[in-house]
C-alpha cells in the first residue's frame, strides 16, 4: 500500500513538474517597465503578459488577465532572453567516442578492397542534445549572467557533431531542446599526429581529411540515388550513418558551422565551404576584422567570440612579444564594431570564457570600442536566433514567442546593473546572489604550484619530463619542456588531490595533445599520461623543495 | 629538408644559429602599409641608372628598365621616362632577376609533414599557406621574389607543393604563383624510412624501414594509381554506353599520382645518394613520367650524365654536407659538375634564414668549380624557373617578363652588397630605406601597447576577477 502511494506521489510529481507549474500560476504580467523588445520599438513604460510559456500581449496599455501574477515593473528593464551562441555546457567533458565511417586512406601494403580503420573525431551524426546534462554550477552562473539560451557542441575535433540550441532550464534536458540539430561544425584541429600515428597529423591533412570526407559522402548520396532510381543490375549502397548525417549538409539544407579564428582560417574556411557549395556561418572569427572584404562581399553570417586575447597570465614581464600580437590585443575588442561598419551580421558568443559574467562584460568592452549598444542587444538576442534559425520562437519580445526574458535595473551594459528577475518558458528561475556579493571563499590550498621533476615510462625508454606548474584555485597552468621541446599547458585543472594537463607537443613535425592525469601527494605525483593516438603510459615524479 | 628530427644535433645547432642570427635581426616589421594596395595595371615605372644583370642576355651598364603593367616593358641604354611615369634613380646599383627558392618550408601552417602515413599526396601546402609569416617578409628583403613550397621529407610520396611570390600583405590566395605547373614532394633515403628518429614512446615504427622499402611504397602507389585511372576509364566508357553504372570512388591520394602519370604534375624528389637517384628514374621511366627536380641531390655529380639523359633538374646546396650518413660524400663543386654535364641546376636554402642571402650562395660556385658570374646568378634565378616551368614569366631580365627585380647597392655575388629594393609585378614590396624609417615608429607604438596593457591590468581588467566556482 505504503508503495503504491509511494508511486502515485512520484507520479503526481513527475506531472506537476513535467507541466511545470502546479500551484503557481501559469499567468505573469510584468507592468510599468521599459520593454526592449527588440525587433519593435522600445516601449518606456508598457506591460508583458505571458502565460504557460508563451508571450500573449506586449504593449503600453495591455488589459493583465485576473489570473496574472503581476511583477512591477517600476525602474526595472525588460529584454529578450540572451544568447550565447557556442558553449560546450551540459555536454560530455570527455571528447566524444571514435566514430566509424570509410575514408581513410589505406596503408599501401593494405590489400586491394580493404576495411577502412575508423577515424577520430569523425561523427557528424553525433548529436549535441542526445548527450545533454542540463544541471549544475556552469548552469546557474550562465543563467546568472542573463543568458536564456545556448548552442551546445563540443569545441574539439574535425566533424564534431551537430549543435542544439537549448533552453538554459528545464525540468528535462529533452524538454531545454529548442531546436535541433542547429548546424553541423566542422573544427580543423588535428587530432592524430606522430609518424605512424592517426592521420591527420598536420593542419593540411585535417584539409584533405575534410575534403576526402566530404567527397565520399557526395559520392554515397550519389549512388543512394541511383539506386533507388533503378536498382536491377546495382551494387548496394552500404548504409552509413557518417555519411548519412552529411547529405543534407551538402544538399544546402543545414548549415555547417566552421570554428575559425584568425583571418587565414577565416578565408580558408570559406574558399573549402564554396568548394563544395555549402550553406556556411564561422564561429569564433577573432579576427573578423581583418577579412571584412570577404565577409561583406559572401554574405557570411558569424558568432563572434568575446574572448578577446588577453596577456597570458604568467607571461614574462621581459618578453619582447612580437608587435602583431600586441596590437590583436588591442584590436581584438574593437573587432565587432568593425564588423558592424561593414555591415556583416553577427552574434556574439561566449568563446569559452571562464566566467559567465564576463560575457556581458566583454560584449560592454566590445560596445566602449565603438559597438552601438542597439547592436550589441540585437547581437545578443536577434541576430542569434536568426543566424541558428530560431527567430520565429526567439530573440524578440513578441506575442507568440517563447517568453525567455531578462529583467534588469539597468542598462545591460552598464557594470552596476543586477538581474533581478529571469523567466525561461514563462517559469521564474530562482537567481543565486551575483559573484561579488557572495562572501569570499576561503582559497583552496595550493597543492600543485611548483618545479615538478617527472618520468614518462614509455616502452622505448624512459622519457625525463619537467612541469612547472602554476595553480589558482581549480585551474594550472605552465610550462612543460621534454626532449620534444617546450610548451604551455593549454588546459589544466586540480579537484582535490587529482591533476590534470593537457598540451600540445610537437612531435617529428605533427603536433600531438599530450594529457597528463594523475593524483598529487605531497611532493609527489603520479599517473598516467595520454599521447593521442599513441596510447598512454605511467609517468612519476617529485617536486624538490628548496 | 636536411632533417627534420627533434634530436638531430646538426638540426640543433643550426637551430641556434638561426636563433642568433634572428635576434641581431630587426626586420620587426613589415613595410607592407606601404606596399602598393592598388595595382593600377597601366602604372609606369622607370628604373634607370644602375648596371643590369639580366642573366639571359648578358649585363647593360647603365641601364634602364621601364615597368609598364607589371610587365618588363624595355631594357636599354637609352630609354625616356614617359610622362607621367615614376623615375626610380639607381645610379651606381645593380639589379637582377627576383631570386628564386626552389626548395622553401616558409609560410606553411600546422606541420610541415603530414607524417602519419607514407604516401600523403592528398595534403596541399596551398590550404594552409599562412600570409603573415615573418620570414616571408625576411626573405623578401634578401631577395627573394618567389618560393617553392614544400612539404616536408617525412614520406616517400609527401603533400603537394604551392609555388608563391612573396607579395607580402596579400592573402594567401594572392601570393599564389598564377599558372605554375603544380608539384609535389617525394624523399628518398633516410628521412622517409626514418633511420635518424626515435619514434616518440608508444609509437609502432611507420613503413618503410629501409630504402627498399620506399622504392616498394612509391611503386605500389603508382599501380593503384594506373589502376584508379583505369576504373575510371571503365566507368566512362559504360557510362557513355548508357550503361546504369555507379562512378567510382574519387581518391585524393591517387589523383596526383595520376595527374603525375599524365605529365601534368611536377615531382619533386628529395634524395642524396646516387643509388637512389638511378633507382628513382628508373622506375619513373618504368611508369612513363619524369622526376622534374631532385631536390639536394648532393651525390648529384656521380650520376649527373644519367640525370641529365632523364631530363631532371638538380636544386642543391652550395656546400653543406656531413649533417648525416647519407650527407658524407658532398663537395662544394656538386652544382658546377652537374650544371658541366648539362644538368639544370639550381641552388636553394631549404631554410628562411639562409633563403635571405642566397646570392651569396650562387657567388660560391664561382669559387668551387668556376662557373661564370651569369652561370652562378642562373643558379638561383633562370635555372629555377626553369625547373619550375615558370621561366616563360619569371627568372631574367627580358621584355615581357614579369617586373620580379633587387636593386642591389653592389654586385649581388658580393658578400658588401645589400638588397635596398624589391619588386614584385612591378610593385615595391620592399624598400630597406623606408623599412629603417619605420623602426623608430614602430617600435614607439610597440612601447605604448605593452603600457597600456600594463595600466589596465593594473586597474584589474576582466581577468583580475576571482574565479568563479572555487
Amino acid at each position: 500500500m505504503l508503495s503504491l502511494w509511494g508511486g502515485v506521489l512520484l507520479l503526481g510529481g513527475m506531472i506537476s513538474g513535467r507541466l511545470g507549474f502546479g500551484q503557481t500560476p501559469a499567468v505573469y504580467a510584468i507592468k510599468d517597465a521599459r520593454i526592449v523588445t527588440v525587433t519593435g520599438p522600445t516601449i518606456p513604460k508598457g506591460t508583458v503578459v505571458f502565460r504557460d510559456g508563451i508571450i500573449t500581449a506586449v504593449g503600453e496599455n495591455v488589459p493583465i488577465p485576473p489570473d496574472a501574477r503581476v511583477i512591477d515593473g517600476s525602474g526595472l528593464t525588460v529584454y529578450p532572453g540572451l544568447f550565447d551562441t557556442q558553449t560546450d555546457m551540459g555536454l560530455p567533458t570527455a571528447p566524444p567516442a571514435v566514430g566509424a565511417r570509410p575514408g581513410a586512406w589505406a596503408a599501401p601494403s593494405a590489400p586491394a578492397q580493404p576495411q577502412p580503420p575508423p577515424l577520430p573525431h569523425t561523427q557528424p551524426e553525433w548529436l549535441a542534445a542526445r548527450h545533454l546534462q542540463i544541471e549544475g554550477q556552469r548552469f546557474e552562473n550562465v543563467r546568472g549572467a542573463g543568458i536564456t539560451n545556448v548552442l551546445v557542441i563540443p569545441s574539439r575535433g574535425i566533424f564534431i557533431g551537430q549543435s542544439a540550441v537549448i533552453n538554459t532550464a528545464g525540468d528535462t534536458p529533452q524538454r531545454a531542446v529548442v531546436k535541433s540539430p542547429v548546424a553541423l561544425h566542422i573544427g580543423f584541429t588535428p587530432v592524430g599526429g606522430g609518424l605512424g600515428g592517426r592521420f591527420p597529423g598536420s593542419l593540411m591533412g585535417v584539409f584533405a581529411h575534410i575534403r576526402q570526407t566530404l567527397l565520399d559522402a557526395q559520392r554515397y548520396g550519389q549512388h543512394w540515388e541511383l539506386y533507388q532510381r533503378d536498382p536491377r543490375g546495382l551494387p548496394r549502397p552500404e548504409y552509413t550513418e557518417s555519411l548519412e548525417a552529411l547529405q543534407p549538409v551538402l544538399r544546402g539544407e543545414r548549415p555547417v558551422i566552421f570554428h575559425v579564428n584568425s583571418e587565414s582560417e577565416i578565408r580558408r574556411a570559406i574558399h573549402l565551404a564554396e568548394e563544395f557549395h555549402l550553406k556556411f556561418i564561422l564561429s569564433g572569427a577573432i579576427e573578423g576584422y581583418k577579412a571584412v572584404d570577404i565577409l561583406r562581399e559572401k554574405r557570411v553570417p558569424l558568432l563572434v567570440s568575446v574572448n578577446f586575447p588577453e596577456r597570458p597570465r604568467d607571461a614574462d614581464p621581459e618578453a619582447d612579444e612580437p608587435l602583431r600580437i600586441l596590437r590583436l590585443r588591442a584590436e581584438a575588442p574593437q573587432n565587432p564594431a568593425r564588423l558592424h561598419q561593414a555591415g556583416v551580421k553577427f552574434a556574439f558568443h561566449s568563446g569559452g570564457l571562464s566566467h559567465a559574467r564576463d560575457y556581458i562584460r566583454n560584449v560592454a568592452r566590445a560596445v566602449r570600442a565603438g559597438l552601438p549598444e542597439d547592436v550589441a542587444v540585437r547581437a545578443l538576442t536577434i541576430h542569434a536566433a536568426e543566424i541558428l534559425g530560431v527567430a520565429e520562437q526567439l530573440g524578440s519580445i513578441e506575442v507568440g514567442k517563447i517568453a525567455n526574458l531578462v529583467i534588469t535595473d539597468g542598462n545591460l551594459f552598464d557594470e552596476r546593473t543586477r538581474i533581478t528577475h529571469l523567466f525561461i518558458d514563462g517559469r521564474p528561475i530562482e537567481l543565486r546572489p551575483s559573484e561579488p556579493e557572495r562572501p569570499s571563499a576561503p582559497a583552496p590550498p595550493i597543492l600543485v604550484t611548483g618545479t615538478w621533476n617527472l618520468t614518462v615510462e614509455s616502452p622505448q625508454g624512459t622519457v625525463p619530463v619537467t612541469a612547472h606548474l602554476r595553480q589558482e584555485a581549480d585551474r594550472l597552468s605552465g610550462v612543460v619542456t621534454s626532449p620534444f621541446g617546450q610548451s604551455n599547458i593549454s588546459e589544466g585543472s586540480v579537484s582535490g588531490d587529482q591533476v590534470r594537463f593537457t598540451l600540445s607537443v610537437e612531435i617529428q613535425g605533427t603536433s600531438v595533445l599530450v594529457t597528463f592525469a594523475g593524483r598529487v601527494e605531497g611532493d609527489r605525483m603520479s599517473g598516467m599520461v595520454t599521447a593521442e593516438g599513441m596510447g598512454s603510459f605511467p609517468f612519476s615524479g617529485t617536486r624538490p623543495r628548496g | 629538408m636536411r632533417n627534420i628530427g627533434a634530436f638531430s644535433s646538426v638540426a640543433r645547432i643550426w637551430g641556434l644559429v638561426v636563433i642568433l642570427l634572428g635576434s641581431g635581426l630587426s626586420f620587426t616589421e613589415p613595410v607592407s602599409a606601404q606596399a602598393p594596395q592598388s595595382e593600377a595595371r597601366d602604372e609606369v615605372t622607370l628604373i634607370r641608372g644602375a648596371t643590369i644583370l639580366t642573366v639571359t642576355r648578358g649585363r647593360i651598364e647603365n641601364g634602364s628598365i621601364l615597368i609598364r603593367g607589371g610587365k618588363i616593358a624595355a631594357v636599354g641604354r637609352n630609354i625616356t621616362a614617359p610622362p607621367g611615369a615614376k623615375v626610380i634613380e639607381a645610379t651606381g646599383k645593380y639589379i637582377m632577376p627576383g631570386i628564386i627558392d626552389c626548395h622553401s618550408h616558409i609560410a606553411i601552417d600546422g606541420g610541415v609533414n603530414e607524417g602519419t602515413l607514407a604516401v600523403t599526396s592528398m595534403v596541399r601546402i596551398e590550404d594552409v599557406l599562412n600570409p603573415t609569416d615573418i620570414n616571408i617578409y625576411r626573405d623578401l628583403a634578401g631577395g627573394v621574389t618567389t618560393a617553392n613550397i614544400l612539404h616536408g621529407s617525412a614520406n616517400p610520396i609527401g603533400g603537394l607543393n604551392a609555388v608563391i611570390k612573396l607579395r607580402w600583405g596579400k592573402t594567401a590566395r594572392e601570393m599564389l604563383f598564377e599558372g605554375a605547373m603544380p608539384g609535389i614532394k617525394f624523399a628518398l633515403g633516410e628521412n622517409p624510412k626514418r633511420s635518424n628518429f626515435t619514434p616518440p614512446p608508444g609509437t609502432p615504427r611507420r613503413y618503410p624501414a629501409t630504402r627498399l622499402g620506399v622504392e616498394y611504397v612509391i611503386r605500389e602507389a603508382f599501380t593503384q594509381a594506373r589502376n584508379y585511372m583505369r576504373q575510371w576509364e571503365e566507368y566512362e566508357r559504360r557510362r557513355k554506353a548508357g550503361e546504369n553504372v555507379v562512378p567510382p570512388r574519387r581518391d585524393l591520394k591517387l589523383e596526383p599520382l595520376v595527374e603525375i602519370l599524365q605529365g601534368k604534375r611536377l615531382v619533386h624528389a628529395h634524395a642524396y645518394r646516387a643509388d637512389e637517384i638511378l633507382m628513382l628514374i628508373r622506375l619513373a621511366e618504368e611508369f612513363g613520367f619524369k622526376i622534374a627536380t631532385f631536390q639536394h641531390v648532393l651525390e648529384g655529380y656521380k650520376v649527373a650524365r644519367e640525370i641529365a639523359a632523364h631530363g631532371a633538374g638538380a636544386s642543391t646546396f652550395s656546400d653543406w654536407w656531413a649533417y648525416k650518413v647519407e650527407a658524407y660524400d658532398a663537395i662544394p663543386y656538386n652544382g658546377a659538375l652537374m650544371a658541366r654535364r648539362g644538368v639544370i641546376v639550381s641552388f636553394n636554402s631549404d631554410s628562411a634564414e639562409l633563403a635571405r642571402r642566397l646570392n651569396l650562395e650562387a657567388a660560391k660556385a664561382m669559387k668551387y668549380g668556376g662557373l661564370s658570374e651569369d652561370e652562378a646568378l642562373a643558379l638561383i634565378t633562370i635555372n629555377p624557373a626553369k625547373q619550375l616551368r615558370i621561366d616563360h614569366r619569371v627568372g631574367s631580365i627580358e621584355v615581357g617578363k614579369d617586373a620580379d627585380l633587387v636593386i642591389y647597392s653592389g654586385h649581388p655575388l658580393s658578400v658588401y652588397s645589400i638588397v635596398e629594393k624589391v619588386f614584385i609585378d612591378g610593385q615595391l614590396y620592399f624598400d630597406r630605406e623606408a623599412d629603417l624609417a619605420r623602426r623608430a615608429e614602430l617600435q614607439k607604438e610597440k612601447e605604448a601597447l605593452k603600457a597600456r596593457e600594463r595600466s589596465d591590468e593594473r586597474r584589474g581588467g576582466p581577468r583580475g576577477r576571482p574565479p568563479e566556482n572555487p
